[in-house]
């Protein structure tokens, strides 16, 4: 860890599970945290780090009644935002209006499936589309002032549970979905399932993430503790510096050589991967992943992918991470007990990137 | 006013005429006069009754009536007004006439340039046209001309015709082609030499003439074919030679020709020796099962010669001698007549011919020599390279024999009597440097066998651990079904005594047989320092390719510990290269995705013993066998074997594979953990019986671990069987000599507290490690679960169960963190509860008692 780091954390009341980067103006990077706990009253609050302070502050709190596995504010209205909630077993999204001050979050609509709902995602663009995955299947909502209906639903006719999946940035009709161990694509268009990565992971995969620069290039993370990228020419790499599952994947909203990486060992990982860096880069390099030892290796140091640091600030298997939308060069991660902590990208990593 | 008229009146025909109007228009022509006309004027003009008064412009138009009825009838500002606007047309109209008659003008004057142009131009074509002609009378004469000086040729040629039927009635004359023939016929090949030098000169005088010019190259036909014969001869009966070449300069061969031909004959005889040496070679080392039989077998002659002899195993020091004495001897006894025939002149000629063969000759004789080494140095390591052919005697497997020299003495022999040879030529060649080439022969064939040996000893490591795999499945098989009785070993042991074996007695006696070619000062001469370093390289190349290929096996994907800073391969001085005589025929079984978990132990176990004892044991034997030497070949460079670094590359390995072996079996943990909880009803009411059938899974995991690791890590008890072992047995087993390293574990976890931590090669790490992957899962899929009281009971049950059981597979310690993890088990149920209502103690007891439901 460098020197010059502090120990940046901040504590949640109750067991936290969900965390995204939220719309913030200045330099404040800003987060939504949501707190997962079954039979208390939980929230969703506003997180804002104050770089010059090197602090956490709590901007906002909002009562939400049941407990949030997700969190998914509207890309163009920070009023706007869904959850994925639990009530009895059984997962439902809504959609909340979020007034500007401290408060109870108003329910707009609820986006009520058959099943469990796994995860919701907004349209980039169109702040009334939006697309929840269900059982086996893709629904697609239009958003109306205080309501929700179902536009139209996607599925592949196979039974398999689908247990997340995530919108393509650069093509509004491109969706994947992770289930089981294989990642899913699936064209929107004709709302027909287009593609599919069987055996992604040698156990269940848990997240796919896509790069938000570079099109066709994905991450996926899985239970057998590893992450794996994909692109154009198939597998790229593969991470495996964790000892067990791995939650959450996540790609640098302005540098798709950054990824973080989430898993239950406690650990947070910052992975730098030159080679995914710049489309031009040499995917040959790509092929080779590097060893990863517990220290920080002298690998990353030298130019080549690997691991840049692991952060074990946390007691409790970490669930989420989220960088900052205000500076690309800062992240948060969020464990289970409710602590969140923050960390900058170490600077020579940063100098390499920049330079 | 009427003048203006007229003017106008004036205008208007000329342009009508120019235009070619016949006369304005009656009416409507212009609208300006239409418009001039008041309601008045018209009135007036029809009552003037000519029709024709419409317009102005009209032939009828009559200016005094109009003039008159102008002033009669109209006031006087009106008339002011029309005189106004008329002279205001007129003078529009004047300027349109000036527009258009200077428009006409420029036409005008246009046409005329184009009409002198046109004159001139028909002017200047009047020159051109005379010019013309003259050319074309030129051009008549000049092909008068040609035509004259053709006829003179073709008289020339009638002429020249004539003579030449006069020639050919000489013809007869000349006899001396079919007196060539002849000869030839007879075979007397001097006289017909003779014959042909005799009328050679005249040929040359006078063969390029007339009737000469025939005979001429009849006479060299027959020349070139007894050329063609001489040189037949020359090839082939070599003591003719001389004479041959006697002949051929009578015929006037040039002597750089002849050169050539004398020495393409001898490169041809050499040849046909090194073709058949290489037959012998291929045939050896098929024999040898080096190589497959590819196609039908060659034919090779004089078998016994070669020493080859069916059902016997090649002599080596047969062949090599036998291809010296053809070899060796065809090239001194050529070298000899060429000096005696040629002049020195030629020399670079010879040498240049004679290198080409040379080189070869010591190509092949390293080929055979490499391959004498691979053959034996695979012998001795009992590896079948091919298996033979059906109907062969199909042996087993020889074990390695220590006493066994791994072909070091046949060899040293064989060097020996090549070296020995080779420097025969010196004296005769010295531009060949054949000593030389001798000391290279045996420093790369020492080299190749040296290397030969280790990759033997590799390969040989190697078939033991493919071997193993199918073995394992066959040995879970057999286990299903009991022999009473059939105390068979575990394959998992069987393979690593076997590795063990040879890593310790097959490098012992490799050294030994290196030992040999010490011993003979002659074969190492100057280079004994860079021997005993080779030697010692190729050891460390030994265990870092053994270490690389256990991490290719292990399939853990990463790549290869050498990418590591500081750790350039130390195989650089490797003179073998790839060993591709020794690699492994690729098995279905290599590429298999996940590897087994019990491979991964075995190969860490395998590890550690090549960390702990058998470098220690190899540093011993290397002192002992070469004591004081290698390391001399530079003070600056680093010995060859570096033991500290091998030692520190085995044990990041080990390190590596006990995790990936932990991992592995916490991955089957963690999969029986999840299919559970996705199996689980949440909306399930029963109440709780009896553990889950999960815990029972879980523990039989974790008892396949334990029998694994118990196999394999606790030297003590790595004998014994796997099955029916108590809980006595295994905690008074470990109760030994893991103290210390609990007590680092257990610092470990006090500084950091996480759950996961290294694993150490002991068995209680190795099974805590599974067991915290295990559990963890287990945290892990509970958060995700929403429980009803039920739910929430039958975990507390689960855990009752696990929690005594598992405390004897992770104790102290490890056994507080697996401990502290059942409890998060229970927390997190308890948390992800809608009920948090717990059972009380007995009623858990009881339970939990129960044997786990199926």
């Amino acid at each position: 860890m460098a020197p010059s780091e502090k120990n940046i954390t901040y504590g949640l009341k109750f067991q936290a599970r969900a965390m995204v980067p939220f719309h913030s103006e200045g330099a404040q990077s800003r987060w939504l945290v949501g707190t997962n706990a079954l039979r208390d009253e939980n929230e969703i609050q506003v997180l804002e780090f104050e770089p010059e302070k090197d602090t956490i502050r709590m901007a906002e709190v909002h009562s939400h009644p049941q407990e949030v596995w997700q969190i998914a504010p509207c890309p163009s209205n920070p009023c706007l935002l869904m959850t994925v909630h639990n009530e009895e077993g059984l997962h439902t999204a809504s959609l909340w209006h979020m007034p500007p001050e401290n408060g109870a979050l108003e329910q707009q609509a609820e986006l009520k499936g058959s099943s469990s709902v796994r995860t919701v995602a907004w349209h980039q663009t169109q702040p009334d589309a939006a697309l929840s995955v269900e059982g086996a299947k893709l629904v697609h909502w239009r958003l109306g002032k205080g309501t929700a209906e179902v536009a139209s639903e996607c599925a592949n006719g196979g039974s398999e549970e689908l247990t997340g999946g995530s919108w393509d940035p650069h093509n509004a009709d491109r969706f994947c979905t992770t289930g089981g161990t294989s990642v899913q694509v699936w064209d929107l268009r004709s709302g027909q399932q287009s593609g599919a990565i069987t055996e992604a992971h040698g156990m269940a995969v848990r997240e796919v993430d896509f790069a938000k620069q570079q099109d066709n290039l994905i991450v996926t993370a899985g239970d057998d503790c590893k992450l794996r990228l994909k692109g154009d020419g198939g597998a790229l790499a593969e991470l495996g510096g964790h000892s067990h599952w791995v939650w959450q994947a996540r790609f640098n909203l302005q540098h798709d050589s950054l990824i973080l990486s989430a898993s239950s060992d406690a650990l947070v990982n910052l992975w730098y991967l030159p080679s995914c860096g710049a489309p031009a880069a040499s995917k040959a390099q790509a092929a080779a992943t590097t060893p990863v030892k517990r220290p920080v290796g002298p690998g990353a140091a030298a130019g080549k992918d690997g691991k840049v640091q692991s952060y074990g600030d946390h007691e409790d298997s970490v669930y989420s991470v989220a960088w900052s939308s205000a500076d690309p060069w800062t992240f948060a991660s969020l464990s289970y007990d409710g602590r969140v902590a923050v960390h900058r990208v170490p600077s020579q990593v940063k100098y390499k990137i920049l330079i | 006013m009427a003048n203006v008229d007229e003017k106008t009146r004036r205008v208007r025909s000329l342009l009508s005429s120019y235009y070619g109007v016949e006369g304005a228009p009656s009416q409507g022509g212009s609208p300006r006069s239409e418009q001039s006309d008041t309601p008045s004027a018209r009135s007036t003009s029809r009552l003037g009754g000519g029709r024709a008064l419409a317009g102005l412009d009209s032939a009828a138009f009559d200016v005094d009536r109009y003039l008159q009825s102008l002033l009669r009838t109209t006031r006087l500002d009106a008339l002011l007004a029309k005189h106004t606007e008329m002279s205001s047309e007129i003078k529009n109209l004047d300027s349109d006439m000036q527009m258009l008659v200077y428009e006409n003008y420029n036409r005008f004057i246009s046409a005329t340039d184009t009409i002198r142009t046109m004159k001139s131009n028909v002017d200047g074509m009047d020159s051109s046209m005379q010019e013309l002609e003259k050319v074309t009378e030129s051009v008549a004469e000049r092909s008068e001309a040609v035509n004259s000086k053709l006829q003179l040729r073709r008289d020339q040629i009638e002429e020249l015709s004539q003579v030449k039927n006069l020639l050919t009635k000489l013809q007869a004359v000349f006899d001396l082609p079919r007196r060539l023939s002849t000869a030839l016929d007879q075979g007397a090949l001097e006289i017909a030499a003779d014959a042909y030098a005799d009328a050679a000169p005249l040929l040359k005088r006078y063969g390029h003439k007339g009737a000469f010019r025939k005979v001429a190259v009849e006479a060299n036909a027959c020349a070139k074919e007894l050329t063609g014969t001489l040189k037949q001869r020359m090839l082939h009966h070599k003591e003719e030679a001389a004479e041959c070449i006697q002949m051929l300069r009578k015929l006037g061969e040039p002597v750089e020709s002849l050169q050539e031909d004398f020495l393409a004959c001898m490169k041809m005889r050499m040849a046909n020796i090194l073709g058949e040496a290489e037959a012998v070679v291929t045939a050896m080392a098929v024999q040898n099962r080096l190589r497959r039989q590819s196609g039908a077998a060659a034919e090779v002659a004089h078998a016994d010669a070669w020493g080859l002899e069916p059902g016997k195993p090649p002599s080596l020091s047969r062949f090599v001698v036998e291809l010296d004495q053809r070899f060796l001897t065809e090239l001194t006894h050529t070298t000899v007549l060429f000096n005696e025939l040629f002049d020195q002149s030629g020399r670079r000629q010879l040498l240049k011919a004679t290198r080409e063969k040379f080189t070869e000759y010591i190509a092949l004789m390293k080929t055979a020599l490499k391959d004498a080494a691979e053959a034996s140095a695979a012998h001795s390591a009992g590896i079948q390279l091919h298996p033979p052919p059906p109907g062969a005697n199909a042996e087993d497997h020889p074990t390695p024999d220590p006493s066994e020299d791994w072909g070091a003495s046949v060899l040293a022999e064989a060097l020996y009597t090549a070296s020995n040879d080779v420097a025969r030529v010196q004296s005769l060649l010295p531009e060949l440097s054949p000593a030389d080439r001798g000391t290279e022969v045996v420093e790369a064939v020492l080299r190749h066998h040296i290397g030969a040996c280790f990759a033997a000893l590799e390969r040989r490591v190697l078939d033991l651990l493919h071997e193993v795999l199918p073995q394992l499945h066959n040995h879970e098989a057999a286990k299903k079904k009991p022999m009473p009785g059939a105390q068979q070993a575990h394959p998992l042991i069987e393979a690593f005594e076997g590795i063990a074996q040879i890593l310790m007695a097959g490098t012992d006696s490799v050294l030994h047989a290196m030992e040999l070619y010490t011993k003979r000062a002659w074969v190492l001469r100057a280079w004994q320092d860079v021997f005993v370093d080779l030697v010692q390289g190729q050891l460390q190349q030994l265990f870092l390719s053994l270490l690389s290929r256990f991490w290719t096996v292990s399939g853990l994907g990463v790549e290869g510990l050498q990418s590591q800073p500081g750790l350039a391969p130390a195989a650089a001085t490797s003179a073998g290269g790839a060993w591709d005589v020794f690699a492994r025929p690729s098995s279905p079984v290599g590429n298999a995705k996940q590897p087994e978990a019990g491979l991964l132990l075995l190969l860490a176990r395998v590890c550690s013993f090549m960390e702990s004892t058998a470098l220690v044991h190899v540093m011993e034997t290397l002192a002992a066998t070469f004591p004081g030497q290698g390391g001399g070949s530079g003070s600056g460079q680093p010995p060859a074997f570096v033991a500290g670094e091998v030692a520190r590359r085995l044990h990041m390995a080990m390190r590596a594979l006990v995790g990936g072996y932990v991992e592995a079996h916490g991955r089957r943990l963690s999969a029986a953990v999840r299919a559970a909880a996705a199996a689980a009803d949440p909306a399930d009411q029963r109440e709780p019986r009896a553990p889950q059938p999960v815990c029972g899974k879980l523990l039989q995991a974790l008892a396949a671990a334990r029998d694994e690791a118990a196999l394999l890590i606790d030297d003590s008890a790595a004998a014994q069987s796997s099955s029916g072992r108590g809980e006595e047995w295994y905690s008074s087993a470990a109760a030994g000599s893991r103290e210390g390293m609990e007590r680092n574990v257990a610092r470990l976890f006090q500084e950091r507290g996480p759950i996961f931590g290294e694993v150490e090669l002991t068995q209680a790490s190795v099974l805590a490690g599974i067991t915290r992957i295990g559990i963890k899962s287990f945290v892990e899929s509970v958060r995700l679960q929403t429980l009803n009281r039920q739910g929430l009971q039958q975990l507390q049950v689960d855990v009752h169960f696990l929690r005594p059981q598992l405390r004897r597979y992770a104790q102290g310690p490890e056994g507080a963190v697996v401990s502290h993890l059942l409890d998060e088990v229970v927390a997190a149920a308890v948390e992800r509860s809608l009920e948090p209502i717990l059972l009380d103690g007995h009623i858990l007891d009881r339970l939990a008692s129960a044997p786990p439901a199926q």
